[in-house]
């Protein structure tokens, strides 16, 4: 190379050189993001503190473990301490959780996404617009807290002040803060305070009830080598978290799961034998198993001769119920009721339940007894692997001195509903407030941390009745569709942010405790807080004149916070219940958890009572039917006694809270009852069609149902719950669809004679071909960004309609029809 | 006379329309591009299950483009086809301008652009993206070496003739009068060389790119043997379709000896995609005849699917059939005009067959039921490019014929074209440059002056 | 390079930040792109971070036993709340699929993890070694160091990664939950922010190694395996015939022992880590 050359190649190389380091400098500068080695160890898992507190993303209360740092909450994890999200069986906790440790389902798993959802209410807001409905733009406009207490006390003040307390309707979600609503809507004055149970399963513990005398019998599903559920889809609608547990490990010990359900449910995709049935018929098919197990003399007769009453009518009653019989009404054939019949009553233990399938049905009481009562004849009660009554105790609710209130419930749902259950009918309510009936004018009402806008039936219905309220205050973490024809929406709290006692759905005594592990976000107060608040201002006084809201429960001294006086009163319930222990003791639990050490007991009923407790019990005669029973109260009637047992064959048992201390085949708390239509009740668990039938115009039967993914109208603005699941596509059978000229993802109307909603048609072989059915809980047009427009709500197809015993709604009823849109 | 001056100021006029046309779209560009760099590819519609789509059906399209060109150029520069050597020059700088444009595009298409360097600093053996890129550049600097070598002798005669970059072309010629003749049999020796060295490369870059596919087994359609000789195929299709495209618009050789190169030309790319077709019956034969349902789902999404007719027209139709039959055609097959559009045809046809290659057999996702497993919008099935994938894909390929367009100007390339095209007519070894430069003065000084190649 | 891509796990020649071997190769296989090499170790080795290796002597594992299994997708929401993945980024998915006629039907469903491969696609393609395999069998991705091609996302047999598009929940920046930064990795990558790893990175399940402690084990179980509903998810060593499932207590091997255990798409060769028990 020559010189010219050299210097030319330099020159050029130079210039690459120049070139790639301004190249590099560029992207270096770029790259070189912040390069620290070191790992940043102040979130990892062992960083700040773990909360023991309880899930409230649905009403089922698994114990949880919450991390905070700096004030965040950075994970949620089970809580092994607490039975619930283990098993309900307490030598199966005992032995088995401390290795495998509890769970929580996937809306357990996105409590941070509730918490944190950008959507949420912050502050309270008032309606500008007087006009109410569905539809109609509130015209929200933001408030202080001082404005809101100001307007909301002045509001019930009026009441009180016009003598009419009673005007002032109050609605309450049913597991949480409850007592201290309760004593409110007391020491105000109103009998109007009612809870959601009645929009749940209060046919449920009206069929049990009447059969064997317990609200809630919970399945020992662990122990059981046969689990037969009627409607019962505890692996998608996991009440509780240790449910799936419990049963998938049943069936890994070789028991049977047969799920009867118009839909494949997550339940029924794991059972052994789906038997897919006609909507509202299952009580058909329950006495059709009763017709073969009586006839085969199949059943417990040591149990059914000691322990059960009305045996041989309910013989005769069965004995025209045959499986062919059934089969007609069920399409379950002949031939499979006569197989699962024998097999449950010859498989032991067995076990079987019901929920909201049948339950959610104009004829979900009789229904659910007939399956209670296959319980009885196969004395599937309180053994283990059977239905347990459970033995609960944890906080007490401290006693109130005040005097009831003298005017009767605004829609008389009480005295209508032959099994009232103290949650009251929302439907009656409602539809008597929408109709400007009632026994007097309703004025006012709460509704707080509820939605019944979508989750009552009869979208119309219930708008118009909130609509006729003069003043409705509606407390929530959202503008949920409810809200929008409040007058004031107060901010809630979500359950990581405030208390409460958790009595779990356990068969022992367990008593978990939900304490704020964050700060409310946006400085409000808790609901609790707020009701203490409002108390305050009215200045409301128990009977002895004491200032209820501010002496405090334990220390008897004037308590200036309501944060403090709310502690005192809620560490009152621990510390005069069963744990004993004050809410500060009850922390320092592990877990945050008090566990009875005594554990599961079977067999309850057939307990003798002990001497002492006979000593300063009474016993009371009374007369059921032709039949003398004696009751045995723990203390005389008037001084507010409680039945504890009943004198069976000369010996004070538990028995069951049955009016013969017996599991009854023939209900006697219906005998000579009318049903709230006036129609007379049976006193035998008789299977009537329901009152909405398929017709021509209406030919299919519309269901709907849970799945992990949701609860109810509340997690649909949850980002990470939405990821698994958008929204609720209408299921139909793909033969029915085929016949309706509807193809998969094809946008449907669904009609009924009471509404038309739109739905996204999702053709499947897993669904009863005359019923089309969907997720409840979409279709919402409020409550969050994400929420809103998704999916399909079917509220508005139904009447606004309680079944007519025990007042549940009746969600499930509904007949339509389905048309491309 | 008139007609000539009236055709020179028409084709002036168009080709201003085109640089405006070009400058436009490369500006909408350039905006799709700085909206992608300050949002990042949540600007893209790619998905989880299809992660790669239009810009990287384009890039393999480009290095598809680049290396078929480069082949073609060493069917000159090795193999010694003279009848082709007046393409020499152009396949050369196509072949560039195609592999910067395919490189940019799957920088662009990179989630951290600007860490593109890690392919280099930390090597990987195992991928096959890994030594794709090094072959890259590999082959850049052989493409960058062969057209210097190439264009040099037109640099040293444009030094001479004094035109307006002569004191540049003088520099870069490296070579006064007097090294001349040394170089130039150097340059020759040279030439083999690099072409040598060069066909494994482009072989390599373009088999390879093939590959990059081919390896892929958790996608059927990607994952067979035949795959990276598909590619190498087709680029060479596309590589002759394109130079017979551009030869038959830019070339300046007498008219007679134009259409025997592009007849030429034509001729030969017809015969490759034959080629190609006939590879894709091998490929659906097998595909087919053995049914198994996950092979064949993403051949049914390539024939059936939502884009069934880029299948159907874009690559079979406009992309194969039409050119064969105008290339055979007695008439057309004779004209310079006809020919150009086959050749246009066929580089169109195989942006079908990009498409059809990266984005269908993505589709199925590898689990069928996977775009329901979870629901987001990167998560559903299927895949259509966003308007910031399209703007960006256009503006880049605007951006990428503008500037070849302005290389070839301002690159000596009519120069060494002719150069090229007085050797192969008569096919004799290469005459001094003087003798050349003397010969034609005129017209060779004219074309440099005559402004915009366009 | 020392490490070669599918052998046994060994550990990590390049846990040096650009180790001279490196440089020397990539000079030697450019030759004279001198210009170029330097270029590159400008620009690359300001992108290395230390990649953690994990302990030789495990083999992470996991047996899904879909008997158990009740297809809740509690397992993708726990991934969720553990790795505070962004929209779009799913690490663990859950399958379902409906087959049968009325009344019939059957369903297929199971957890699809990432199956931390042996022979694993991701790893083989990816051209920065980015993604590259722990000693412990976990397939890692180095965020500094990924220069998201996605190369791996196609390559991986069971659609187990996910390219990070750079979606986020909340856009509001002074949310609680955008304050909360990732754990994963030990939370080197920190708080989210626009452009920056894991943004634009390709990102996948790490069986929550994060919970790892110094000597590698792991401290918790992946906290899909510790909510799991069913109980279906055994985590634990596969290497060492006495480790038992850290959730459940019972030994890895010798669930493998009984009821046919099958992985997917055994047929690829991948060899993944994970293993299903039939439903
Ligand atoms: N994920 C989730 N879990 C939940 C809840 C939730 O919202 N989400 N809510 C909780 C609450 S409050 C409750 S009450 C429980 C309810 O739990 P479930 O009682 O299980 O409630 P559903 O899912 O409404 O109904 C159960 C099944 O009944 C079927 N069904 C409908 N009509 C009929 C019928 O006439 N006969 C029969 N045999 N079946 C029928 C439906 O297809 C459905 O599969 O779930 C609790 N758990
Ligand atoms: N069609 C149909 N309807 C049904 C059912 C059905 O299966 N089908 N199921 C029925 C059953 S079983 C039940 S139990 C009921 C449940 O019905 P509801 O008791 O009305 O419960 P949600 O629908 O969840 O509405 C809860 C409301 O409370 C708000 N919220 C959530 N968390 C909090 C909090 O922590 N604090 C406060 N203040 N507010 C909060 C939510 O934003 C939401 O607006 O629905 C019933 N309705
Ligand atoms: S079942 Fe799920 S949502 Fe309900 S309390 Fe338990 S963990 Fe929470
Ligand atoms: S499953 Fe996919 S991402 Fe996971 S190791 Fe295997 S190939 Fe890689
Ligand atoms: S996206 Fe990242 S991890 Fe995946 S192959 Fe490319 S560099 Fe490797
Ligand atoms: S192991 Fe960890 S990262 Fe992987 S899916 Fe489970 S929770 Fe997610
Ligand atoms: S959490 Fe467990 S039971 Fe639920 S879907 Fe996941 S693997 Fe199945
Ligand atoms: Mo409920």
């Amino acid at each position: 190379m020559n010189d010219t050359n050299r210097r030319q190649f330099l020159a050029g190389s130079a210039l690459a050189g120049a070139a790639a380091g301004g190249l590099s400098w560029l992207l270096g500068a770029r790259t070189a993001e912040a390069l620290a080695a070191e790992v940043d160890k102040r979130y990892d898992f062992q960083a700040g503190e773990w909360i023991p507190s309880c899930c409230n993303m649905c009403g089922g209360q698994s114990g949880i473990m919450c991390q905070v740092v700096d004030g965040l909450v950075v994970r949620i994890k089970p809580n092994s301490h607490n039975p619930n999200g283990f098993s309900n069986i307490s030598d199966d906790f005992f032995k088995n959780c401390p290795v495998e440790g509890a769970v929580l389902c996937p809306k357990g798993n996105a409590g941070l996404m509730t918490l944190y959802d950008p959507d949420r209410l912050a502050k309270p807001v008032r309606r500008t617009n007087p006009k109410k409905g569905l539809g109609v733009d509130p015209g929200w406009k933001e408030i202080s807290w001082e404005e809101a207490y100001q307007e909301v006390s002045s509001r019930m003040k009026a009441l009180r002040d016009a003598g009419t307390p009673e005007a002032l309707l109050w609605f309450s979600e049913d597991h949480s803060f409850t007592h201290i609503q309760g004593d409110f809507c007391e020491l105000f004055g109103t009998p109007n305070y009612s809870n959601h149970s009645n929009l749940c399963d209060t046919a449920r513990k009206a069929s049990f009830k009447a059969v064997m005398g317990d609200e809630r019998p919970l399945m020992d599903a662990i122990q059981s080598r046969y689990i037969l559920l009627f409607g019962w889809n505890p692996l998608g609608a996991t009440k509780w978290s240790h449910l799936p547990r419990i049963m998938t490990r049943a069936r890994e010990r070789g028991a049977k799961l047969v799920v009867v359900d118009p839909f494949n449910s997550a339940t029924a995709r794991k059972a052994d034998e789906w038997v897919p049935i006609r909507p509202a018929t299952d009580g058909a098919m329950a006495l059709a198993m009763a017709h073969v197990i009586v006839r085969d003399q199949l059943y417990d007769k040591e149990f059914v001769a000691r322990w059960s009453y009305g045996f041989d009518r309910f013989s005769e009653f069965v004995k025209d119920k045959t499986p062919d019989w059934a089969e007609k009404i069920t399409t379950v054939p002949a031939a499979t009721i006569e197989r699962i019949a024998r097999e449950f009553a010859t498989t032991q233990p067995a076990v079987v339940d019901v929920w909201s399938g049948p339950g959610q049905h104009s004829n979900a009481v009789p229904g659910g007894a007939a399956i209670a009562c296959l319980a009885g004849l196969t004395g599937g009660f309180d053994r283990p692997g059977t239905l347990h009554l459970p033995n609960k105790g944890g906080n007490k609710h401290g006693h109130l001195h005040v005097e009831k209130p003298k005017a009767p419930r605004f829609a008389g749902d009480d005295k209508l509903y032959p099994m009232f259950h103290k949650s009251g009918v929302y439907c009656e309510i409602f539809r008597q407030l929408a109709e400007g009936k009632g026994k007097y004018p309703a004025k006012m009402a709460v509704i707080v941390f509820q939605n019944p806008i979508m989750s009552v039936p009869g979208q119309e219905t219930v708008a118009k009745a909130l609509g006729n309220l003069e003043f409705l205050v509606v407390n929530d973490i959202f503008l949920s569709e409810t809200a929008q024809l409040a007058d004031i929406v107060v901010p809630g709290t979500t359950y990581l942010e405030r208390y409460d006692w958790n009595t779990h759905w356990v068969t022992w005594p367990v008593l978990g405790l939900r304490q704020p592990v964050v700060k409310p976000l946006f400085g409000q107060p808790a609901e609790y807080e707020f009701v203490v608040e409002l108390g305050r201002r009215l200045g409301l006084k128990d009977q002895d004149g004491k200032d209820f809201f501010w002496v405090g429960p334990l220390s008897g001294q004037r308590v200036e916070s309501v944060t403090a006086w709310y502690e005192e009163y809620f560490s009152n319930e621990s510390k005069s219940g069963a744990p004993k222990l004050t809410l500060e003791q009850m922390k320092k639990l592990p877990g945050a958890t008090w566990v009875d050490k005594g554990g599961t007991k079977y067999i309850k009923y057939a307990s003798e009572i002990p001497a002492d407790k006979m000593a300063t019990a009474a016993v009371v005669k009374t007369q059921v039917g032709e039949l003398e029973v004696e009751h045995i109260l723990d203390k005389p009637k008037d001084q507010g006694g409680k039945r504890i047992g009943t004198m069976l064959d000369g010996k004070p048992v538990k028995g069951f809270q049955t009016p013969t201390g017996k599991v009854e085949f023939v209900l006697n708390v219906l005998a000579g009852k009318n049903d709230a239509t006036g129609k007379p009740c049976s006193d035998l668990p008789v299977y009537a069609p329901r009152d909405w039938q398929p017709d021509k115009d209406y030919p299919l039967y519309l269901i709907n149902w849970k799945e992990s993914t949701h609860t109810h109208t509340r997690t649909q603005n949850n980002r990470w719950l939405v990821e698994l699941k958008p929204a609720n596509p209408l299921q139909i059978n793909r033969k029915t669809a085929g016949q309706l000229g509807i193809k998969d993802g094809d946008e449907v109307w669904v009609e009924s004679k009471y509404g038309k909603v739109k739905a996204k048609a999702q053709l499947t072989e897993g669904i009863h071909p005359e019923v089309v059915g969907l997720q409840h809980g979409f279709g919402h047009w409020a409550m969050g960004k994400v929420a809103s427009g998704a999916g399909t709500a079917d509220g508005a197809l139904r009447p606004t309609k309680a079944d007519p015993i025990g007042g549940q709604a009746l969600h499930k009823e509904c007949c339509v029809r389905v048309s491309k849109a | 006379m008139t007609n000539t001056l009236q055709a020179a100021n028409e084709g002036r006029s168009s080709r201003l329309l085109g640089h405006v046309v070009l400058l436009a779209l490369s500006a909408v560009g350039i905006w799709a591009l700085s909206v992608r760099f300050s949002e990042g590819l949540i600007v893209t519609h790619l998905t989880q299950h299809v992660p790669w789509g239009l810009w990287i059906s384009l890039y393999i399209y480009f290095i598809g483009l680049s290396a078929g060109s480069f082949l073609l150029s060493t069917l000159i520069y090795v193999f010694g086809m003279k009848r082709f050597e007046a393409a020499g020059p152009l396949a050369l700088l196509q072949a560039l301008g195609c592999l910067v444009l395919g490189m940019l595009l799957i920088w662009i298409d990179l989630g951290h652009p600007a860490r593109f360097l890690n392919v280099f600093a930390y090597w990987n053996y195992s991928s096959v993206l890994a030594w794709e890129s090094a072959l890259y550049l590999a082959y850049s600097v052989v493409i960058i070496a062969e057209l210097y070598l190439v264009l040099r002798p037109a640099l040293a005669r444009r030094a001479h003739s004094g035109g307006p970059l002569a004191g540049l072309a003088k520099k870069l010629a490296f070579a006064g009068e007097a090294e001349e003749k040394a170089w130039r049999s150097k340059a020759a020796r040279w030439m083999l060389l690099l072409g040598i060295i060069g066909i494994p490369i482009a072989i390599g870059v373009h088999g390879g790119t093939g590959a990059i596919f081919a390896v892929v087994k958790s996608r059927p359609t990607w994952y067979t043997g035949l795959f990276p000789i598909v590619f190498l195929v087709s680029a060479l299709a596309s590589g002759g379709a394109l130079l017979t495209f551009l030869t038959a618009i830019s070339s300046r050789l007498p008219k007679a000896q134009k259409l025997d190169l592009v007849r030429s030309l034509g001729r030969l790319t017809v015969g490759v995609v034959a080629l190609d077709l006939l590879l894709l019956g091998s490929e659906m034969l097998v595909v087919f005849y053995g049914g198994i349902p996950h092979h064949v789902a993403g051949w049914h999404q390539i024939m059936f699917g939502p884009f069934w007719w880029i299948f159907w027209f874009v690559q079979v139709g406009l992309g194969a059939v039409v050119p064969i039959l105008v290339v055979l055609g007695k008439r057309t097959g004779n004209a310079i005009g006809p020919l150009a559009i086959a050749g246009l045809l066929v580089v169109f046809g195989i942006i079908g067959v990009r498409l059809n290659i990266v984005v269908p057999a993505q589709i199925e996702p590898e689990f069928a039921t996977l775009p329901d497993a979870y629901h987001h919008l990167r998560f559903v099935r299927g895949y259509f490019p966003s308007g910031n994938e399209w703007l960006v894909g256009l503006g880049v390929v605007a951006i990428g014929t503008w500037l070849f367009f302005v290389a070839r100007r301002l690159l000596p390339l009519d120069e060494a074209e002719q150069l090229a095209g007085d050797h192969s007519t008569a096919a004799a070894g290469p005459p001094p440059i003087h003798a050349k430069a003397e010969g034609r003065p005129a017209a060779a000084a004219g074309h440099v002056s005559s402004g915009g190649d366009l | 390079m020392a490490r070669e891509e599918n052998d046994t796990p060994t550990p990590q020649a390049d846990a040096e930040p650009s180790s001279p071997p490196d440089r020397r190769k990539l000079l030697g296989l450019l030759g004279g792109g001198a210009a170029l090499a330097a270029v590159a170790s400008l620009g690359g080795c300001k992108t290395t971070s230390p990649r953690a290796e994990g302990a030789q002597t495990r083999r992470w594992g996991m047996v899904i036993d879909l008997k158990r299994c009740i297809a809740c997708k509690a397992c993708t929401i726990a991934c969720k709340n553990e790795n505070k993945t962004p929209p779009g980024v799913a690490y663990g998915v859950f399958l379902e699929e409906e087959a049968g006629t009325f009344p019939h039907v059957r369903r297929t469903a199971f957890f699809r993890p990432c199956m931390q491969c042996e022979k694993s696609s991701c790893s083989k393609v990816c051209p920065t070694g980015a993604t590259y395999h722990r000693a412990d069998g976990i397939v890692a991705v180095d965020y500094k160091r990924c220069i998201g091609c996605r190369y791996c996302i196609a390559a991986c047999p069971y659609g187990a990664r996910s390219f990070d598009y750079g979606h986020d929940y909340i856009a509001d920046a002074k949310n609680g939950y955008n304050l909360i930064p990732s754990s994963e990795y030990g939370a080197a990558y920190g708080t989210r922010a626009k452009g920056k790893s894991p943004s634009g990175n390709v990102r996948k399940c790490t069986f929550c190694l994060h919970l790892q402690d110094e000597n590698g084990d792991y401290r918790e179980p992946t906290a899909c395996a510790r909510t799991c509903m069913g109980k279906a998810i055994h985590f634990g060593d596969l290497k060492n015939p006495e480790a038992t499932c850290l959730v459940h207590g019972e030994k890895m091997q010798a669930l493998l022992a009984k009821r046919s255990p099958y992985r997917l798409k055994e047929e690829l060769g991948n060899e993944p880590a994970v293993y299903y028990l039939p439903a």
